[in-house]
């Protein structure tokens, strides 16, 4: 046990230094082999039949359908059509960024490409409107978060994936969580808009003047707004697995590209598929590493003997859940959402069943305590991605407003997930049970 | 000038086999799209499944995650947090720590090539095939050694880049480092 926490501190340092962080958990899983003179043979095939598995391709076919929405333009037509409705909301332009990214959240599944999606066009937008600058990037990164939650997310998919639990249950248990921090956020946001007297507001239309604007904009963003239903619908209708939804999510992406919205060329689409196609052989290769260094400390009862050293302290299932909730959120700081994901269902996982939580709950409070700390310094790779967006601004410029949205709108909703069961599990029971 | 053709040698060989790595990339993406989709089309347009199909996706998927795999190295975008950039603040200090990082991950990839070969011999002498279309699978497990092989060639690679420019800046540079 010793040798193996020594091993995994340098995994940490090697991943602090700079070190990809797949890399860093194969040098620790290599180092684990050597010292103790077990056989790699167990532990390689076991990560490699696992990239095999048919339906971890809706990874790659999630990406790519994400990149390929994001390429013919649906963004500008999204925040057209919330615009139709929040427009004339003082702080509307605010609310449009949170819907947008809840919305393209659906379609990609993808926290960096909602931000790189909506926040291109939003940020400057709303600075436009007289917005602080700091604030627009700050909002978009925490409204990032949404994306994670609501189905499909791909980190749900690889959590999914990793503890063997229904990919459909997963992508649920957030659903409920997603639309409630969004709405809180929105409340948030027009709270703090109150303050900022140099926002502009659109004027005041008649009727029948704002029907027209909103007919317009729905017929121009229907056939984006219809893929959440191709692919939810599909995959809660019985009708695909979530791999063929997203095979046909990407095929549909391409359709609408090329016939409808006419923004697609052959050579954008051969580039995106190669964009896609090397994330998702990076988050590969990740995944394989850490699944062959959780095989290796499965094998060396590391989360059995994590759960004894717990109990040592407490057996409250409330005292277990807050030591999880700390553990995840410190997690999400240092690690990406795809890692940490990995992460919390091979070592996590265990200790959580061991308190009786369900492991569909488990999923919903690992996705929502790692994406929170995917905006917390000092990792917070989305938080930074943001503020790249925003006009490569000083992290000192936008964490504030930013930190507004993660202690006031996503915490309480952290704990709701975590300590309240049936906040995740309703609709799985509902649908699924 | 025997270190320059070396140089150029390689320059060329990397620009050939980029060229051809992103054409197998973007067929191999297409194909596991249409493989997929079509695969639903015969479910329910003909109402007859074909035999094989899945594990075919599964084959190009895997080819495709470790050419992925490769693109992300020869390019350094690995999941990676570059906490330690954000404290050195001179281009030395971060040459140095990039030398180091690509230094480990060096080591990592050699580890990688070690065992996966091992593996793949293993798996090529017991002849085992796959269930369904009775394809050998060294087919499907060899792209982890191929992945591996061109891992370690990029990362030296890298680690060479980087090295002759940590030193090219430790020559020039007075210090000042944070």
């Amino acid at each position: 046990m010793t040798l193996v926490i020594v091993i995994m501190l340098l995994v940490v340092l090697m991943m602090l230094l700079g070190v990809p962080v797949g890399f860093s958990f194969g040098m620790g899983g290599f180092a684990i082999l050597f010292f103790t003179g077990l056989d790699p043979r167990f532990a390689i095939p076991a990560a490699f039949r696992n990239l095999e598995s048919y339906t971890l391709l809706a990874l790659p076919l999630f990406i790519m359908a994400g990149g390929l929405m994001r390429d013919a333009d649906i963004s500008r037509r999204l925040i057209a059509f919330t615009m139709s409705f929040l427009g004339r909301i003082r702080g509307g332009l605010g609310m449009v960024c949170v819907v947008s990214c809840t919305i393209f959240g659906a379609i990609s599944g993808s926290a960096s490409a909602a931000i790189a999606a909506i926040g291109s066009v939003v940020i400057p937008e709303m600075v436009d409107q007289g917005y602080n600058r700091g604030y627009a990037t700050g909002l978009v990164a925490a409204s990032s978060m949404l994306a994670l939650l609501i189905p499909p997310s791909i980190p749900m998919i690889v959590f999914a994936m990793t503890a063997q639990i229904s990919i459909l249950a997963a992508f649920l248990s957030t659903l409920i969580p997603g639309v409630l921090m969004m709405t809180s956020y929105c409340v948030i946001n027009l709270m703090m808009c109150r303050k900022m007297p140099g926002i502009k507001v659109q004027d005041r239309k008649g009727f029948v003047e704002t029907l027209v604007q909103v007919g317009r904009s729905s017929k121009e963003a229907g056939l984006a707004l219809f893929m959440p239903i191709l692919v939810l619908g599909g995959i809660y209708g019985g009708i695909f697995t979530p791999t063929e939804a997203a095979g046909m999510s990407a095929v549909y992406a391409v359709l609408i590209g090329f016939f409808f919205y006419k923004t697609m060329t052959l050579r954008g689409v051969s580039q995106n598929i190669k964009s896609s196609m090397i994330t998702s052989g990076v988050v590969m290769i990740l995944l394989f590493f850490i699944l062959m260094v959780s095989r290796i400390l499965v094998t060396y009862q590391v989360p059995q003997q994590l759960t004894n050293l717990i109990f040592k302290f407490t057996t409250s299932k409330i005292l277990v859940l807050f030591m999880l909730n700390i553990i995840l959120l410190v997690m999400g700081m240092l690690v990406d959402d795809v890692s940490g994901n990995i992460l919390s269902a091979a070592l996590l996982l265990p200790i959580a069943k061991s308190v009786g939580i369900d492991p569909v709950h488990f999923a919903a409070i690992s996705v929502t305590n790692l994406s929170l700390g995917n905006i917390t310094p000092p990792c917070a790779p989305m938080l930074y991605l943001a503020g790249l967006i925003g006009g490569n601004l000083p992290l000192n410029a936008y964490v504030k407003p930013a930190s507004y949205f993660m202690i006031f709108g996503a915490l309480p909703v952290i704990f709701m997930v975590t300590y309240v069961p049936s906040f995740a599990l309703v609709l799985v029971n509902f649908f699924l049970r | 000038m025997v270190f320059n053709s070396i140089r150029k040698v390689c320059s060329s060989a990397d620009t050939v086999t980029e060229r051809t790595f992103t054409v197998l990339i973007v067929i191999g993406g297409a194909l596991i799209t249409i493989t997929v989709v079509l695969q639903v089309l015969l479910r329910y347009v003909f109402k007859a499944p074909l035999f094989g199909l899945e594990e075919f996706s599964r084959l190009i998927a895997v080819w495709v995650y470790f050419l992925g795999a490769i693109f992300g190295t020869k390019f350094d975008t690995h999941v990676q947090g570059d906490v330690a950039e954000r404290f050195f603040k001179s281009d030395r200090s971060k040459a140095v720590v990039k030398t180091l990082t690509w230094a480990l991950s060096l080591v990592v990839c050699v580890l990688f090539l070690y065992h996966a070969t091992k593996y793949c011999v293993w798996l090529y002498g017991t002849g085992e095939r796959t269930t369904g279309l009775w394809w050998p699978r060294i087919t499907s497990v060899g792209s982890m050694f191929f992945g591996a092989l061109f891992m370690t060639l990029y990362s030296i690679s890298n680690f060479y880049q980087h090295l002759t420019r940590s030193l090219k800046l430790s020559g020039t540079s007075s210090g000042g480092d944070s």
